[in-house]
């Protein structure tokens, strides 16, 4: 038989098809291999290749640009548990010159509230349930991945209502009855069936969605409507050319005690701040009807209207602060911003008519003027306006009640074409609250709904549907712009409920609700 | 012996204790499962999610030493077979807990990947060996009548193939051309087969079943030339049957020990990784 090799001392012969077993050493070399292709897959991919071999899944393609420099994010053997840190977010998404920062806590205990003190508060009751950026924001889930979609039970880390139906409480301005304060006289219903009407004889969309829509036109955004304007919705029926004020007596300069207005000529003649408008108003526009003067048309903040009133005021209340530039009074809901940017827009316009004038004096009040407005302007950027600027004192003690009677008598029939829509207090026409943000810590994207609802399938606080029919106006109670058409939570959760459309936190809410403040000049300023 | 209707855990593994404390390990981390999701979240880079991972690498390379016991351990401790029953719980425990740490399914990214196949590759193979080890030579004492050395097998079978060539010289032509079709090809050399794991049995009577049609119509001669030569096939299969079954008890660890030495490295590496970023 042929032999393979001997066997032992002995040299005992094998057989030529004597199976050898295995060397176990076999094994310990393909373990080797195996080893060495993976520990060269790494070395490759490190110093090479870059294709995040050791990446735990693809980043978002956000991030795609700059996914083989993992030291960009990651801080080498900072933390097992997390390695990226705010610090590394920030970098490039807090590019922001504001102290709280877009994207942090304190920004988001900040929400549309204004208030600082929520800072602090709430930094003290949740600044321990405080998370990093990567622990909601988590990459590597492939490149397709939306990491600014987050689940709701990060919100209810803090929020105690982790559900939008059954635990999400009652809309604010329904639970506390938060009414429209537009401060005007507007009767839905009625203007509705006008609109109808004037639609159908134009031949143009007189459905009650097309009249609902020729006043609350959609922005650009189809999110929001765009604040009602006279000019725009309402001039075409309102002031329009035949309306005339009453006969009302002249100013007597040389008798204070003598209630009257001022009539053009004598504006004109005064020179006083802020009438420039009277060199270009056509006098043919006033009336005199023996002693007394009356003007026809009246426009829309009409200056000589607006001038007299604000000349009955100063009368009544020689002490306004910078009220006085205001062409409406002061209301809550007016932020302070909003009133001192109306009065250095007056102040502007008192300087325009001043800029032409040679004397000294007046080239002083200019100074003044000028410094007045950079003032603002700074105490506005260091966030130190003062509201209480605009209060105002008591009434003048020397004025007698009867001429006080005389005056806001004289301020009613001035502000008669104004009455039918304003209110009109101490000699002051209130102002309008055109833009009324109803969810203040939440988002309502008016568009996305539109396609599927109608306007008034939500809007049902105004009967407007069942009242279309009807002769009798309805009454102020039922009719009136102070009620709040808006929806309460209900409404919503009959489409916006488990299996249904999306009841996510995010769906109505952002965490980070002001990141459009990081507009592109700071970007720039930044240097990046 | 267990009374009636009572459970005998001993009838269906030989390692009860070590049965019971698998059990219980696999209770701790399904519980512990159950109180990160009800806590938590489950999530590899967690809290949670990394003390699944360091229990799975613990009892990886617990599972580890019993391959290098005996060569580097310069102490003995413990015996061999408790070694071994820890290995192999252990193993299974590492594969249990390291779907915990992966939340149950398969991970992202090449190393992650790449550590996931090669747990499961070590897992499976090594209950495939457990299960190969207690199945196979049981199967082969009972359903067979040859015993055999393996490493002999191709040895004896040429003998075979010789008697057998011989044989069917002196065999009528009947016999022999059945020979030549349907034995010979099948008698020279060992032929591993998959249909021995399944039936091992009729795998060696379904091939010999030919012959009994043939016998019929022989001389009693001739028959008992037919006979020998049944007998030599027969005897042929059954090493077939051997050879197939003890191959797979010889080369199971090729495709266990090598996957397990890689393992331990990448799961150095997967730390290292992890570690620093």
């Amino acid at each position: 038989m042929d032999k393979k090799g001997t066997f032992s001392d002995m040299r005992l012969g094998v057989g030529k098809d004597y199976i050898f077993p295995a060397r176990r050493s076999k094994m310990i070399i393909a373990g080797v291999i195996v080893v060495a292709v993976v520990l060269a897959a790494y070395v490759f991919d490190t110093k090479v290749f870059d294709i995040g071999f050791t990446s735990p899944g693809a980043v978002s393609s956000n991030h795609a640009i700059f996914e083989s420099k993992c030291e960009l994010c990651h801080d080498p053997f900072a933390s097992v548990t997390n390695s990226v840190t705010n610090n590394k977010c920030a970098v490039c998404h807090e590019n922001s010159l504001s102290e709280l920062g877009i994207y942090s806590f304190a920004g988001h205990y900040l929400y549309r509230s204004g208030d600082p003190a929520r800072v602090e508060k709430a930094l003290a009751e949740y600044g321990s349930r405080e998370k990093p950026c990567a622990h909601c924001h988590e990459e590597h889930q492939g490149r397709n991945a939306r990491i600014s979609v987050i689940g709701d039970h990060e919100c209810a880390a803090c929020h105690e209502h982790d559900a939008f139906v059954g635990a999400h409480p009652e809309f604010e301005f329904v639970r506390s009855s938060i009414p429209d304060d537009s401060t005007m006289k507007f009767t839905h219903v009625h203007h509705t069936k006008l609109v109808v009407q004037r639609n159908e004889k134009l031949g143009r969309d007189a459905s009650l969605e097309g009249a609902c829509q020729y006043c609350h036109r959609p922005e650009a955004d189809g999110q929001h409507f765009a604040p009602i304007e006279f000019d725009a919705h309402c001039g075409e029926c309102h002031l329009a050319g035949a309306d005339a004020t009453k006969k009302f007596a002249v100013k007597d300069p040389g008798d204070p005690t003598k209630v009257g207005v001022e009539t053009l000529a004598m504006l004109i003649a005064a020179r006083k701040p802020g009438t420039l408008w009277a060199l270009n108003t056509n006098p043919n526009e006033f009336k005199m009807i023996g002693p007394k003067i009356s003007k026809k048309p009246i426009y829309h903040e009409d200056p000589w209207i607006v001038e007299n009133l604000r000349m009955i005021r100063r009368h009544l209340y020689p002490d306004q602060g910078l009220s006085d530039l205001l062409k409406t009074s002061v209301e809550d809901f007016a932020g302070t911003g909003e009133l001192y940017a109306e009065a250095i827009r007056t102040l502007q316009s008192y300087s325009e008519g001043l800029r032409g004038r040679p004397e000294p004096e007046v080239q002083t009040d200019l100074e003044t003027i000028d410094s007045l407005i950079v003032a603002v302007r700074n105490a506005a950027a260091a966030g130190t306006l003062d509201r209480a600027a605009f209060a105002t004192g008591p009434m003048a003690a020397t004025v007698s009640d009867e001429m006080k009677s005389d005056l806001f008598d004289l301020a009613d029939k001035l502000a008669q074409a104004c009455l039918v829509c304003h209110y009109v207090e101490d000699g002051m026409i209130r102002r309008v609250r055109a833009d009324q943000r109803v969810f203040t810590r939440g988002e309502f994207d008016h568009r996305a709904h539109l396609v599927q609802t109608g306007c008034l399938d939500c809007h049902t606080g105004i009967p407007i549907t069942t009242a279309m029919t009807q002769q009798e106006a309805l009454s102020q109670a039922i009719d009136g712009s102070f009620i709040q058409n808006v929806p309460g939570i209900d409404n919503c959760t009959q489409c916006h409920a488990p299996r249904k459309a999306d009841d996510s936190c995010a769906t109505c809410h952002f965490m980070h609700p002001n990141k459009s403040g990081q507009n592109e000049e700071l970007v720039r300023s930044s240097g990046r | 012996m267990s009374r009636p209707g009572t459970f005998a855990l001993k009838k269906w593994v030989r390692s009860p204790a070590w049965m019971v404390a698998f059990i219980v390990g696999a209770g701790i981390t399904l519980v512990a499962l159950v109180a990160n999701a009800w806590l938590g979240s489950l999530d590899p880079g967690n809290a949670w999610g990394i003390t699944y991972g360091s229990a799975a690498a613990f009892f990886m390379l617990a599972a580890a030493l019993y391959g290098v016991r005996r060569r580097l351990l310069a102490v003995r401790v413990g015996a061999s077979q408790k070694w071994l029953l820890f290995h192999v719980y252990g193993g299974a425990l590492f594969m249990l807990l390291v779907f915990a740490h992966t939340e149950f399914r398969l991970p992202s990214g090449g190393l992650n990947l790449w550590l996931w196949w090669l747990s499961l590759i070590v897992t499976v193979s090594g209950f495939i060996g457990i299960f190969l080890q207690r199945w196979i030579p049981r199967t082969l004492n009972s359903a067979l009548e040859t015993e055999v050395v393996y490493e002999r097998i191709p040895e004896l079978v040429k003998e075979i193939s010789g008697r057998a060539e011989e044989l069917a010289e002196n065999c009528p032509p009947a016999v022999r051309e059945h020979y030549l079709n349907q034995v010979r090809p099948n008698i020279q050399r060992p032929q591993r087969r998959l249909g021995y794991f399944f039936d091992i049995t009729g795998g060696v009577r379904g091939r010999a079943r030919d012959v009994a049609v043939l016998s019929r119509v022989l001389s009693r001669d001739d028959r008992e030339k037919l006979d020998e030569l049944e007998r030599l096939y027969r005897t042929k299969l059954e090493m077939d049957a051997q050879y197939s079954l003890q191959t797979a008890l010889r080369t199971w660890l090729f495709a266990h020990v090598p996957v397990s030495i890689a393992l331990v490295v990448v799961v150095a590496l997967h730390v290292y990784v992890v570690i620093k970023y």
